[in-house]
């Protein structure tokens, strides 16, 4: 089967057949959820900020004019949306120290770890980037996970290119020291 | 050092998978759109919707045009002295007579016609933008 393109999708929402942009979301979701997550930092509160976004992106996609990608276009609603809410309720950063002690000794014993499937080195490393501030975290998921270029965070984040770099290289700093303390759990497999 | 840490996080990172919403996610989504959509009162848009109010006025504009012009160049109506309407003449319908000489056999009655359509869709401009301006009419 032929994966369409996010315009032939767009075309026919902004055509009124708006139920066609449920394929848009189940698309993007994954990544929206987490740039959201990853500011956030409250599962129940991304994902309701998380669909918020795709209200908003579906109210204003009349304005898309397809100049950059709709991945982008997106992206940056949740990134503007998420900052938004950050500013007006202050969330707490939850302090998941505790989490990855309890992992820690979830994987007390070799074999234990052994037997953990695939999903619970994700998860490992999905709190230890958490474990960033909002931004930096973010910025490590855009490039390494996402693999976009400096220029694709520049639009989405409309932070300048130095700025970026910056984060960057502070955030990976800080992950590294992160996993390399716990490179045990991971390392295993 | 930035090689070494650019690669380490590069190897580690590759391949993570990204968290996930909840299951219903895009169906609460779609829900909250449906009825987003239902809550929007869609506008007439027949010919005869939008043109109610103004055709109403053009009927009743052409109808008095159409006396009057009668009354005043035709002599039909027994009735009514002609002379005592003579102020209702309408000169330029004369005007455009003499424009139209007798080899083109143009009658008063089509140029009424012509004139009268023309005045309703300049009028129903006028109304229309009124109309726009003014969304309580």
């Amino acid at each position: 089967m032929i994966k369409k393109d996010d315009s032939y999708f767009i075309e026919k929402v902004k055509k009124g057949n708006s139920d066609i942009f449920k394929y848009l979301v189940e698309r993007h979701k994954s990544m929206v959820f987490t740039i959201v997550l990853r500011i956030i930092k409250n599962k129940e509160d991304a994902e309701e900020i998380a669909q918020d976004v795709f209200i908003k992106a579906f109210q204003s996609i009349d304005t898309f004019e397809g100049k950059s990608k709709f991945s982008t276009w997106l992206y940056k609603i949740a990134y503007n949306l998420s900052i938004s809410k950050v500013r007006k309720k202050k969330h707490e950063i939850i302090d998941i120290n505790e989490d990855l002690i309890s992992d820690y000794k979830i994987f007390k014993t070799y074999n234990e770890f052994i037997k953990r499937e695939e999903y619970e080195k994700n998860k490992i490393l999905n709190k230890a980037i958490n474990k960033l501030d909002n931004k930096g975290g973010l910025i490590i998921t855009l490039y390494y996970i996402e693999e976009k270029s400096i220029q694709e965070i520049e639009e989405i984040t409309n932070l300048s290119k130095s700025n970026i770099k910056i984060i960057l290289f502070r955030a990976r700093k800080q992950l590294f020291s992160i996993l390399n303390d716990k490179k045990d759990l991971i390392y295993t497999y | 050092m930035k090689d070494n840490t650019d690669k380490y996080i590069k190897e580690m990172l590759k391949g993570v998978k990204k968290d996930l919403p909840s299951e219903d996610f895009t169906k609460n989504i779609m829900s909250q759109i449906v009825m987003e959509e239902s809550l929007i009162i869609k506008p007439k848009s027949s010919f005869f919707s939008d043109y109610k109010f103004a055709i109403v006025f053009s009927i009743t504009f052409i109808s008095i045009f159409l006396m009057v012009f009668f009354i005043s160049d035709y002599n039909q109506f027994t009735i009514l002295n002609k002379t005592d309407f003579t102020w209702l003449k309408l000169s330029y319908i004369q005007i455009i007579r003499d424009y139209f000489s007798e080899n083109i056999k143009f009658s008063s009655l089509n140029l009424v016609i012509i004139v009268s359509i023309f005045t309703l869709f300049s009028l129903d401009t006028i109304l229309q933008r009124i109309r726009i301006n003014s969304p309580n009419l």
